[in-house]
């Protein structure tokens, strides 16, 4: 079975699993603005697509119970995605930056 | 001097100790390397994580990091503060357009806009956008905080720049004004880059998870061993900070690894040790997966103690609370769970691929109780309305439901289909069943407002289009139940004559128009009325057909049992002597059978003889291949393969097992076959019987638009979704959920 990973709408829209309505409108929001459909036609209808379904509670409920029927991800799969994306820095920290 | 028995005695202790040290060998051999502890991120990073201020640092500024001063401030100050805060927090979380938003008001004068500039840098950064945060930063005041962190920033982006000995910049000096603005590094700027490029450039913690995870298992052919989950929770430990969504995809994987292995107590440390996913913190329901799986180490069948436990904690207790999800999705998920519960119950029952004969009878009570919660958890959740129904209806027609125990079960029915139309108002399929049901039970008012709406659905099903045909003539047979309202049931009954659907045949109107004079009592004039059918019918509408519409127009007009009895002998007769009916006298009758499925306007007296009739025609086609095979374009022919699918011929509830004049050939190529494939298969509890010909339902959409029959045109699309509705409902319990 393919591993829903994959297909996750959450992960299409670069957001964290279970991510809070408001951030996923928002998130929604700044990435039609960069991919219109007059531009780039493909990319709306994904991300489209994936809003709708994370609004959808039983097109939810069924991703998490399909993800226990899924193969378990190999290692690569688990670790693969994150490469690409932004660690995580507190405000703590980058104003830490700016100490004599 | 050594004895010859001492020397015999040395030699058997020095070969014992030899053999001994090559075995220790071999096992150090095959044993895996042992994974190295987790390196720690750089010390500094976990000590010079927090701001600190330096003497004669602005008090504007300290207060963006020190809550203690930022009270110091006046209130216009503080709101500012607080506002580059909300700003720094939304910009790190990706939402670079509400960050600007929220700094928006602070003006050019206030000693807090260099924060503002920033922050508009930093966006920009963070972004990729170099071009555009340099043109922010460059106008920062270098003795400020902001400018330093840009500087820091600026200067991680590349690894060489943390190893150049820069001189300290002098800001009074000509020469250092002139230079670049992020030249101007000092030592402490410099290892802020270098925590910095280590943290967000370098990415050891991507490094180090892949050289740990890339080690072999100690358990050979395990996808996880204790050691490597050791390695797991402690990586996670260090490295939750800065990596959390790495950390959790290792945690989440690690899980999932464990679950996916019969090592029990590798997956108890796992569930124990490691956080679940959002929607399921504690591991309970995981855990519950897994008792199912791998208890006893085989696939074990269904109710075993310690998953239902779990399962009834997850349900009852952690579900409700979790707050994390919305409370829409947490019904949705209880629905679902309920649904799956009742579904494996149904497959552990008797009849199971899995059990077969051998297995026990299913619970009926926990399937009820399964049913009811799924619907009453999620009343959107079609699905679970659907399988409910399914199961009803199985119930119904099963030859050991007893009458008393059938009434329940309507009323059962009745209920599931008014809890589907309120919790799914613009689905047709209950408020078709309901419009029957309240008709029936002359509570015309409620039945009123689902014909109004079926009359003005713009839905492409033909059983919505006739509503209003069948709401008229189904009011004709209400009407029949008093003799003083015949005359309206005659008017009622011409009224559906206009608008009788096209693709409908009105060989049974002359039976219904005779069956008013049976019930006023005026036998002389029915004689006639069937006399005169009889002139006119040509061959085809005597014998089986002629006697069926017969009895089905008088026992829904409400002719009294009395009268009814004459016409019911001829039909028992033809039950009792089946092998004495021809079979183009089945075939013949066939049009009209499925006309009364189709409209769903079964009398009641059908279930006595309708499905013996469709069996019999089965079996006779079966047994002669070659008539189907030449009437295979026969609209006649299609009739009685619809009429014959509508009934458990072709199977049990898991299996389809269809007659030898049907061929996965032929149902790629004349719809009709395919129609009637499909008409069956929709029934079953399981489709893994059906996986080989999964493409029909395409070739069945494909077709419909074809038909000039406007039924079957909406009729073979709506099949087809269907199909591809519970294939893709099968597909997510993946066959066997444990």
């Amino acid at each position: 079975m393919p591993n829903p990973l994959n297909t996750d709408p959450f992960a299409i829209l670069g957001l964290a699993e279970g991510a809070d309505e408001k951030a996923v409108r928002a998130r929604y929001l700044e990435l039609i603005k960069k991919h219109p459909p007059d531009r780039d036609a493909e990319r709306f209808r994904e991300i489209h697509t994936a809003y709708e379904a994370t609004k959808d509670p039983l097109a939810i409920a069924r991703r998490i119970l399909a993800s226990l029927d899924a193969d378990p991800p190999s290692w690569s799969e688990a670790i693969e995605p994150h490469k690409s994306k932004r660690p995580s820095i507190s405000v703590d920290f980058l104003l830490s930056l700016g100490n004599r | 001097m050594a004895t010859r028995d001492q020397k015999r005695k040395e030699k058997k202790k020095k070969k014992r100790d030899q053999r001994k040290a090559e075995s220790k060998k071999k096992e150090t051999l095959s044993r895996p390397p042992k994974l190295r502890s987790v390196p720690s991120p750089h010390q500094e990073l976990l000590t010079r994580q927090a701001p600190v201020a330096w003497d004669s640092e602005p008090v504007e500024d300290v207060a963006v990091f020190d809550e203690a001063v930022r009270d110091t401030l006046d209130s216009d100050s503080a709101k500012q503060v607080q506002s580059i805060r909300e700003a720094f927090d939304l910009a790190l979380a990706g939402r670079g357009d509400q960050s600007r938003l929220a700094v928006d008001e602070i003006p050019r004068s206030s000693p807090l806009s260099q924060w503002k500039v920033f922050l508009l840098g930093l966006i920009a950064w963070l972004k990729d956008e170099a071009d555009e945060a340099e043109r922010a930063w460059k106008r920062l005041d270098h003795s400020r905080r902001p400018s330093r962190i840009a500087i820091s920033m600026w200067n991680a982006r590349r690894s060489d720049s943390l190893t150049a000995k820069v001189p300290v910049a002098d800001p009074q000096g000509e020469a250092d004004r002139a230079a670049p603005w992020h030249t101007r590094v000092d030592d402490p700027l410099r290892q802020s880059a270098k925590r910095l490029h280590r943290v967000w450039y370098d990415r050891a913690a991507i490094r180090i998870a892949e050289s740990g995870t890339k080690t072999r298992e100690s358990i050979p052919d395990s996808l996880i061993s204790p050691e490597k989950l050791e390695w797991i929770v402690e990586f996670a430990k260090k490295y939750r900070d800065f990596e959390p969504e790495l950390v959790a995809s290792l945690e989440q994987a690690s899980l999932h690894r464990a679950a996916g292995q019969s090592y029990i107590d590798v997956f108890a440390i796992a569930r124990d040790e490691l956080p679940g996913p959002v929607h399921d913190p504690n591991n309970t329901l995981l855990n519950y997966v897994y008792e199912l799986r791998y208890r006893d180490g085989i696939y074990s069948p269904r109710v075993s103690e310690a998953a239902d436990c779990s399962l009834k904690q997850y349900l009852e207790v952690e579900l409700p609370k979790n707050e994390a999800l919305s409370k829409p999705v947490r019904n949705a998920l209880a629905s679902e769970l309920h649904l799956r519960e009742a579904t494996e119950e149904l497959n552990s029952g008797s009849g199971s691929p899995i059990l077969g004969f051998l297995g026990p009878e299913y619970d009926k009570k926990l399937v009820r109780s399964h049913f009811k919660a799924a619907t009453a958890a999620y009343p959107a959740n079609r699905a679970a309305h659907q399988a409910y129904l399914r199961w009803i209806e199985d119930e119904l027609e099963d030859r050991w439901t007893t009458a008393a125990q059938k009434k329940p079960l309507k009323a059962e029915m009745a209920k599931l289909m008014q809890a589907w139309s309120k919790g799914r108002p613009d689905d047709k399929e209950p408020r078709l069943w309901l419009l029957d049901y309240f008709i029936d039970a002359e509570k015309m008012d409620q039945a009123k407002p689902h014909v109004e709406w079926l009359a003005n659905a713009r839905v492409n099903d033909p059983k919505v289009r006739i509503a209003r045909w069948r709401w008229t003539l189904l009011d004709a047979f209400r009407l029949c139940r008093r003799k003083a309202w015949l005359d309206q049931a005659a008017e009622r009954l011409e009224e559906s004559v206009p608008i009788w659907p096209a693709w409908l045949n009105q060989q049974w109107l002359p039976y219904l128009r005779a069956s008013i004079s049976l019930r006023a009592g005026d036998s002389g004039a029915y004689v006639k009325q069937r006399a005169a059918i009889c002139d006119t019918a040509d061959r085809k509408h005597l014998g089986v057909a002629d006697s069926c519409m017969a009895l089905a127009a008088a026992q829904l007009m409400r002719v009294p049992a009395a009268d009814l009895k004459p016409l019911r002998a001829p039909v028992d007769a033809f039950v009792k002597n089946l092998s004495g009916v021809s079979k183009q006298e089945l075939f013949d009758a066939a049009p009209f059978f499925w006309d009364l499925h189709r409209t769903d306007m079964l009398y009641p007296a059908y279930r006595m003889h309708g499905s013996k009739l469709a069996s019999e025609l089965n079996e006779r086609l079966d047994a002669d291949v070659q008539f189907v095979f030449k009437n295979i374009d026969d609209p006649q022919l299609h009739a009685a393969m619809y009429w014959i699918s509508e009934h458990s011929i072709w199977t049990n509830s898991h299996d389809l097992r269809m007659p030898q004049y049907w061929t996965s050939e032929l149902a790629h190529k004349t719809p009709a076959f395919a129609a009637v494939w499909a008409n069956r298969g929709r029934k079953l509890y399981w489709l893994s019987s059906l996986d080989p010909d999964r493409d029909l339902t395409d070739f069945l959409r494909n077709s419909a638009p074809r038909q000039v029959d406007p039924f079957l045109s909406s009729w073979f699309a709506i099949l087809a979704d269907e199909m591809d509705e519970r294939f893709a409902a099968d597909d997510r319990r993946g066959g066997f959920f444990f």
